[in-house]
């Protein structure tokens, strides 16, 4: 015996992923894979590895194997590029790492809380465009600096001048 | 609601810090630079607020008075009247009485000023009157960083009332009133089944005597007949939570049960003759007091099939047994007897219907059986209410135990076992 009144349909909305997302993400985390493997072949693998994970969450909205997958993707794209990748391909491969995980979390943010059911393709796209957006707009201007400084200013100097970005952002933000 | 933060891009700029320093401790410049994209998104988490969405939102059914289990498509239309919203998702407030059959109640999308989107979703129609709730829009910022909750109040109503019109003759017992009607009496009188005989009485009608016997020993006796008169009947129906039983979820629960064998027995009833009031138990107010006619038989279909009371979602407030059955008794004329559609699965109903019966009120218990198979705990409700089921009978009341059969193969069933 058992209450009948409550919300019969909870059980049965089927609260996986939203697929658009998923495979925009398995698609941005292949071309990470292959950022990765200019590198040299173990980081190659390590991301691999990475996108494996990120596939299962988007498959199943397991959100702790998304959270793992993405750091293991992360890990291979930046032992590639201290491993001799070249600056594009560093750039391309940690863009499509930010982005791969972007937007799968928020297929499964929309997958948990809309339901597969419910069409959000829309919503999807608009989100993913402004992700690749940002990307782009983050590699282009890391492509600036690394064209700019080719005449070979010391490497801290790039570093100290990131710094400051983030430092400049921190505070604008508060 | 208020924006809060979605904490997204909490660890954005430390994945930043970690490639540059890593680029800076292997003097690898490709890794200092991956850095930057880290920080892109940082500083594009920053950008931008959750909008408050400014949106129109219209809902119409295909069929707002349908019959039950009746597909009603259910469009909703939402114009955006104000700023761009990226990020728009809407959950629409399905009424808890109603099953989503196709399609989804919620959507997500992007809307620019001026945009509108629509989606449409199937219901499947159930008894009572289900009142939408506010559709519930979330909106993010372009990166997900921020999000706010709103509510918008859109009044739909679907209105479900089924037409009764096969009644189930409900046998009544003993206790009439004196208007003639269908209930077999032990009294003699005007009639069609042969009841007794009397010595003359000066202006007993012609037609009655027995001529027979005055042409056999000369003497003028007048036949009477087994009278026939209709009874008062109240058809009480169990809606406290109590009674809010299925045997599994998703399938018909016990009140709804008891509201459909209420209504056939309303038709039955009053088309025999009898008077016939309803009342329910339930923290709601609800009865309708013994009566006969058009007018009354249409007010107690209504009251069957919208009211409050009898809702086909559990009632939220508590509900005390002792009061109600005291205000029930006040109600009740004096010779009303009472017809209860219980699941009988706890000790309340059970002794509120041996009081009714034991104060003159002749208790019919139509009892559907809510109870399930295959667990230990499931077996023990079914043999606790069986028990019950036959305490009662060995009280005097009579029961029809309602299991999956039509509720007329239930009573033919029960009929057997009953004395007059």
């Amino acid at each position: 015996m058992s209450d009948a009144g409550p919300e019969p349909d909870v059980a049965t909305v089927d609260r996986r992923p939203a697929t658009a997302s998923v495979l925009l993400a398995v698609g941005a985390g292949i071309v990470a894979i292959g950022a990765a493997f200019t590198g040299g072949p173990v980081a190659g693998a390590a991301a691999a590895t990475g996108v494996v994970f990120v596939a299962a969450a988007g498959a199943t909205g397991y959100r702790r194997a998304l959270s793992v997958g993405s750091a293991i993707l992360f890990a291979g794209v930046l032992l590639a590029s201290v491993s001799g990748a070249s600056p594009i391909a560093s750039l391309a491969g940690m863009g499509a790492t930010v982005f791969a995980w972007d937007v799968a979390d928020h297929g499964l943010d929309l997958g948990a809380r809309m339901g597969r059911g419910a069409d959000t393709l829309r919503n999807e796209l608009v989100h993913a465009g402004g992700s690749l957006a940002v990307a782009a707009v983050g590699g282009g201007l890391g492509l600036g600096i690394s064209l700019a400084t080719v005449g070979g200013q010391p490497v801290t100097a790039i570093a100290f001048l990131l710094v400051g970005v983030v430092l400049l952002a921190a505070a604008l933000s508060d | 609601m208020r924006p809060f933060d979605t904490r997204r891009w909490a660890g954005v700029a430390a994945v930043a810090l970690v490639a540059t320093g890593v680029g800076v401790l292997a003097e690898q410049p490709a890794a200092v630079l991956a850095g930057v994209v880290g920080i892109a998104y940082a500083a594009a988490a920053r950008v931008g607020e959750a909008p408050a969405p400014s949106v129109d939102v219209r809902r119409t059914l295909s069929d707002p008075t349908p019959e039950p289990d009746d597909e009603v498509e259910v469009t909703v239309v939402v114009e955006n009247a104000g700023e761009t919203l990226y990020d728009l998702r809407l959950v629409d407030g399905v009424p808890p009485g109603l099953e989503v059959i196709g399609g989804s109640p919620r959507h997500a999308t992007a809307l620019g000023d001026g945009d509108s989107t629509s989606f449409s979703y199937t219901v499947r129609a159930a008894r009572g009157a289900h009142e939408w709730g506010p559709v519930r829009a979330i909106t993010r910022n372009l990166s997900g960083s921020w999000e706010r909750e709103s509510r918008k109040d859109v009044a739909t109503v679907l209105r479900c009332t089924p037409s009764l019109d096969a009644g189930t003759e409900l046998p009544l017992r003993g206790l009439t009133s004196r208007i003639s009607g269908r209930v077999g009496t032990d009294l003699g009188g005007p009639g069609v089944e042969f009841h007794s005989e009397r010595s003359y009485r000066h202006g007993d009608p012609a037609k009655r005597i027995d001529w027979k016997r005055l042409a056999r020993t000369g003497d003028l006796a007048t036949m009477e007949f087994r009278q026939e008169r209709a009874a008062s009947v109240v058809l009480l129906v169990d809606a406290r939570e109590e009674a809010y039983l299925a045997p599994e979820p998703g399938s018909e629960h016990a009140v709804e049960r008891g509201v459909d064998a209420a209504g056939r027995a309303l038709t039955a009833l009053l088309s025999g003759g009898d008077r016939v009031g309803v009342a329910a138990l339930s923290p709601t107010e609800c009865w309708l007091s013994p009566g006969t006619g058009r007018a009354h038989r249409r007010r107690a279909m209504e009251l069957l099939a919208d009211s409050p009371a009898l809702a086909p979602t559990p009632p939220g407030d508590g509900f005390y047994v002792r009061p109600a059955y005291r205000r029930l008794r006040k109600r009740l004329p004096d010779h009303a007897q009472v017809i209860l559609f219980s699941p009988a699965c706890d000790d309340g109903l059970a002794r509120l219907a041996r009081r009714f019966d034991a104060y003159g009120h002749p208790v019919t218990l139509v009892s559907p059986d809510p109870t399930a198979t295959g667990s230990a705990g499931a077996t023990l409700a079914t043999i606790e209410r069986r028990n019950r089921l036959s305490r009662l009978r060995g009280a005097g009341i009579r029961v029809i135990d309602w299991g999956d059969e039509p509720l007329a193969t239930a009573i033919a069933g029960a009929r057997r076992g009953w004395r007059r």
